[in-house]
C-alpha cells in the first residue's frame, strides 16, 4: 500500500492537544512499556478499526463511540491509502476513545516512519514481520517493512517506551 | 534547564544556548518540544508553507573524498557507474523541463570532487544554463566543492566565488556541513574540508552578497551534544553575516555506503531535529522539511514541528536515492500543494530567495 499524506477536513487541526492527551493516556494505561508483536498476519483477537481520509471528525467520533470492543487490541487501518497527519490524528482519537485498550500500529500498512510517529500520538504497540538480520532487507528488499527485534526495540525506545515483546491483557475500554 | 524555562526564554526573545539545545534534544516528550517549535513557526510564518519549482543537476559523481557516509560517489572516472555530464547534456535537462511547460525557477547543482575537470567546465556550465534561462536562479556547489576548487585551482575562496558569481552563480546550497565537529568529520569524512573551512566559505559568500543554506547530517556517529554544538555554530555565523536563508536537517541514509551498519535515524528523531532547529536557530528565517530525505509522511508532519518549507519539485534526485531513499524522484506542483493543504497549511510558491511567485490566497499583499 502506498503511503500518502493528509489530514481530515480543510480546517486547521490542532494535532498537539489530542496528541498530548493521547500520549498521557497511553502511559497511564501501560506505564513506560511499549509493545512489539512479531507476526506476519494480524493475530487472532486483534480488531481492525477502519478510517478513511476526508471523513469528518464528528463521523469518526460517532463511529468510535459505536464500536463495541472489550479488551481487544485495536488496529487503526486505512481503508484506502494511509495518510500522514490524518493517521496520527486518528490514532490519537482512538486512544482518547479507548484509553485502556492496546492501540496497535500495523507496520506492514504504515511503514516504520509513520508507524513510529503514531507512538507519540496514542499507540502503545507495533505489530509486524521480523527478520533475523537487517542485511536481509538490503538491495531489492530495501523497501521491505520487515524489521529485526533490535530495530523494533529502537523504534519504541526512540519514542520514550521501554520495549516489551508480546501484549499483556488490555484493561478494557 | 526545564522546558518551561526554555519556553520562557523564547517568549522573552532571549536566544537559546547550546545547553538549551541539548536539553531539547534530550527532553523525553517529543510532542511538548514540537508544540513549542510550532508556536515559533506560526509566529514567524503563520500557516504559510513554501515550495519551489526546482531541478537538480549532478555534474559528476567522481569524487576524491571517499566519505564513509556517501552512497553516490565513485573513486575514479573508470569505476562502474561513474559519470561526468557534458555541458550540453546538463543544459538538456533544463531545456527538457522548460519544453514540457515546467516553469522552473531554480537549478540546484551539487557534485563530486572530481580532480580531472578544468575550472572552465563549471563556469561554462553556469554560463550555458543562464543562456537558456536568464531569469533562473542557480544555487550551486556546496562549500565543500568551493573549498576543493580553491585548493585544486590555486585560487582564494573569494576568487573562486567571484568567478563563479560572474558566470551566473546566485547562491550556495547548504550541503557538506555534516556535523561541524573535528571528531565527527575525522570519523565520517576525513578528506572533506574542516568545519572552520566550511564556515569560512559561507562567510565569504555572504560577504560577497550571496545567500546560502545550511544543513546538518545527523545519525552517524555524533552525540546529541555535538548536534547542539553544530546548531550553535550555525547560529553564531548567522548572527555575524545574516546570509543563511534556510536550515535543512538531513537524516543519514545507510544503504550502499561504508556506514551501512548504522541504523537510519527514526522519524521521531527527524521531527525532533526540525523542532530543535526551529527553536535554536531563531535568526535563520526558514526551516526546511526536505521531503526527499525525510519521506513524505514525515516531511508533512514536520510542517507542525517547526518546518515552514517543503522544498520543491526536485526531479532527478540521485544522492539520497542511491542511499536507499524510498521517496519519489520528483513531485508535481499540484501534488506538493495537495500535501501541504492536507496538513492544514497554505502552500506558497517561492523563488530561491523566498520572493513569492504570486500573492497568497486569502492574505493581504505582503
Amino acid at each position: 500500500m502506498k503511503i500518502l499524506v493528509g489530514i481530515t477536513g480543510a480546517a486547521k487541526a490542532d494535532i498537539f492537544g489530542p496528541g498530548r492527551e493521547a500520549l498521557a493516556l497511553a502511559h497511564a494505561a501501560f506505564g513506560e512499556r511499549g509493545f512489539f508483536v512479531p507476526a506476519r498476519a494480524l493475530p487472532a483477537g486483534f480488531v481492525r478499526v477502519p478510517y478513511t481520509f476526508g471523513e469528518s471528525e464528528e463521523a469518526r467520533r460517532a463511529r468510535l463511540a459505536a464500536l463495541s470492543v472489550v479488551n481487544h487490541p485495536l488496529v487503526p487501518t486505512p481503508v484506502d491509502e494511509a495518510q500522514g497527519l490524518d493517521t496520527i490524528a486518528f490514532f490519537a482519537a482512538c486512544r482518547i476513545a479507548f484509553p485502556c485498550a492496546h492501540i496497535v500500529v500495523d507496520l506492514e500498512l504504515l511503514g516504520h516512519k509513520l508507524g513510529q510517529l503514531c507512538l507519540s500520538f496514542g499507540a502503545d504497540a507495533l505489530v509486524g514481520s521480523v527478520v533475523d538480520q537487517r542485511a536481509l532487507r538490503l538491495g531489492e528488499r530495501a523497501g521491505s517493512k520487515e524489521l529485526t527485534r533490535d530495530e523494533a526495540a529502537r523504534l519504541l525506545r526512540a519514542s520514550g517506551f521501554e520495549p516489551c515483546e508480546g501484549l499483556p491483557e488490555g484493561k478494557g475500554p | 534547564m526545564s522546558l518551561a524555562a526554555i519556553a520562557s526564554k523564547i517568549r522573552e526573545g532571549t536566544p537559546l544556548s547550546q545547553a538549551d539545545g541539548l536539553a531539547l534534544f534530550q527532553h523525553p516528550n517529543l510532542v511538548e518540544v514540537g508544540t513549542l517549535a510550532n508556536q515559533v513557526r506560526e509566529q514567524l510564518h503563520g500557516d504559510r508553507t513554501y515550495w519551489n519549482r526546482n531541478l537538480h543537476i549532478n555534474p559528476t559523481n567522481v569524487c576524491v573524498s571517499a566519505c564513509k557516509l556517501c552512497s553516490f560517489s565513485r573513486r575514479s572516472a573508470h569505476d562502474a557507474g561513474a559519470f561526468v555530464l557534458g555541458i550540453d547534456e546538463a543544459v538538456g535537462k533544463l531545456r527538457a523541463r522548460l519544453a514540457a511547460g515546467d516553469r522552473v525557477t531554480e537549478v540546484h547543482i551539487v557534485g563530486g570532487l572530481h580532480d580531472g575537470l578544468p575550472f572552465a567546465y563549471f563556469t561554462g556550465l553556469l554560463l550555458a544554463l543562464k543562456a537558456v534561462a536568464p531569469g533562473i536562479a542557480i544555487k550551486a556547489f556546496s562549500a565543500v566543492e568551493i573549498f576543493f576548487f580553491h585548493r585544486l585551482y590555486g585560487m582564494s575562496i573569494e576568487e573562486v566565488l567571484r568567478r563563479l558569481q560572474s558566470a551566473g552563480l546566485d547562491s550556495l546550497p547548504g550541503g557538506g556541513a555534516e556535523i561541524l565537529s573535528p571528531r565527527v568529520r575525522q570519523a565520517i569524512c576525513p578528506n572533506k574540508c574542516a568545519a572552520d573551512e566550511w564556515l569560512e566559505v559561507h562567510r565569504t559568500a555572504h560577504r560577497l552578497g550571496m545567500k546560502s543554506n545550511c544543513t546538518m547530517l545527523f545519525g552517524t556517529v555524533e552525540t546529541l551534544a555535538e548536534r547542539a554544538e553544530h546548531l550553535r555554530r550555525l547560529r553564531d555565523l548567522q548572527a555575524e553575516t545574516g546570509g543563511f536563508l534556510a536550515f535543512i536537517p538531513l537524516p543519514f541514509h545507510p544503504e550502499n555506503n561504508a556506514l551501512g551498519d548504522k541504523p537510519a535515524p527514526t522519524a521521531a528523531e527527524s521531527l525532533r531535529t526540525l523542532a530543535v532547529a526551529r527553536l535554536l536557530l531563531d535568526n535563520v528565517p526558514h526551516i526546511k522539511a526536505y521531503w526527499v530525505s525525510l519521506g513524505l509522511a514525515t516531511a508533512q508532519t514536520g510542517l507542525w514541528f517547526g518546518a515552514d518549507d517543503f522544498d520543491g519539485t526536485v526531479s532527478e534526485e540521485k544522492i539520497y536515492h542511491q542511499a536507499g531513499a524510498q521517496t519519489p524522484q520528483a513531485l508535481a506542483p499540484g501534488e506538493i500543494a495537495r500535501i501541504i493543504r492536507a496538513a492544514g497549511r497554505v502552500p506558497v510558491e517561492r523563488d530561491t530567495f523566498y520572493g513569492l511567485a504570486s500573492p497568497v490566497a486569502g492574505e493581504a499583499a505582503v
